[in-house]
């Protein structure tokens, strides 16, 4: 028996085919992307900073994630690493208010399945998400 | 197999960016060759020409992603390093999900540019000699008598050599004989190997 411990959960979570998690300081970016998916029938939770995505996995595994750039606690490719560390394969969009290359390059080569640049949201995220959801 | 010295090839429609790229590219010893326009590279394009690719993203005509499309449609395996604006994140996005191996956002240090140059090239080094290897053992595999294509089919798919014997209706013996030769004409060390092979063979760019 392998042990079990808060950073290897897997055993445990339930993967979710209508689930998607935000990760956003703003508040208002959560509710937008909630009411936006909600429009597919998706079940989206918010959270305010990568640590509390991370300890929401521990019970249910989401069909994506979505998070800022820079979370107050974390990058969003820390995030991403932390997910891999944790061996959690999930498909990660990741948003940004600011138009470097450089950090979109950095994020697809992370694995990545989108960048978006955040006024340009909307449309980009319904046609990423929608295909994810059962 | 001696391979001609691999050419970067430049596609920017300013010809401003073309000369100094060449000039550049020149005084680093890199043999370089430049195209006004993404048609005029694609109708020159070689597929057996080692070397990359660097492509400004925006042009008119043909735009650089279109380009990439193309080659991808042809299943080139140029590396491609693309030249941006700033703020060119969206299209960015799109050719990284495409494949491209890099960007550099103008204005850019001369040392960067071929720094990712050299990164592109060796990867397309690394590409040929994959598809080298993978020619190979496609050779290989067409020096195997039909009996014993059935019988690599049948291992590889990893049965035993009992199972085989009744599939093909032979005494187990001869498939051991045939397993053996097949081993030695693929240059095969291990079961593992032979299967790696295969599946290297079966692949498509």
């Amino acid at each position: 028996m392998s042990t079990r411990s808060a950073e290897l959960p897997l055993d445990f979570a339930v993967p979710s085919s209508t689930l998607v998690c935000v990760a956003d300081g703003d508040a208002g970016v959560r509710e937008g992307v909630r009411a936006l998916l909600g429009t597919l029938g998706a079940d989206v939770h918010g959270y305010a900073t990568g640590g509390e995505l991370l300890a929401s996995l521990e019970v249910e595994l989401p069909a994506c994630v979505i998070a800022d750039v820079s979370l107050p606690d974390m990058s969003g490719l820390e995030l991403m690493a932390e997910l891999r560390r944790r061996g959690i394969r999930v498909p990660t969009i990741l948003l940004s208010s600011d138009a470097e290359v450089s950090g979109a390059v950095d994020a697809m080569r992370a694995g990545a399945l989108d960048f978006i640049e955040k006024p340009y949201v909307d449309r980009a995220l319904l046609n990423q998400v929608a295909p994810l959801l059962k | 197999m001696k391979e001609k010295p691999a050419t970067v090839f430049v596609v920017d429609d300013d010809d401003a960016v073309r000369t100094s790229l060449r000039l550049l590219l020149k005084s680093v010893g890199l043999p370089v060759e430049t195209h006004a326009s993404a048609q005029e590279f694609l109708d020159a394009f070689d597929p057996d020409r080692a070397g990359c690719l660097v492509l400004d993203i925006r042009m008119p005509g043909m735009s650089g992603l279109e380009l990439q499309q193309k080659l991808n449609d042809l299943h080139a395996i140029i590396p491609i390093v693309f030249i941006t604006g700033h703020g060119d994140v969206p299209m960015a996005v799109e050719a990284m999900q495409h494949g491209a191996v890099d960007f550099i956002q103008k204005p850019f240090r001369d040392q960067d540019l071929i720094d990712r140059i050299n990164q592109a090239l060796e990867k397309d080094r690394e590409n040929r000699a994959g598809l080298r290897e993978r020619d190979a053992i496609r050779r290989r595999m067409e020096e195997l008598t039909p009996r014993e294509r059935e019988v690599l089919e049948l291992v590889t798919q990893g049965k035993a050599n009992k199972v085989i014997a009744g599939d093909l209706n032979v005494s187990q013996r001869t498939v051991e004989i045939h397993r053996a030769r097949v081993m030695e004409k693929m240059g095969a060390s291990s079961l593992a190997h032979l299967v790696r092979m295969v599946i290297e063979a079966e692949r498509v760019n």
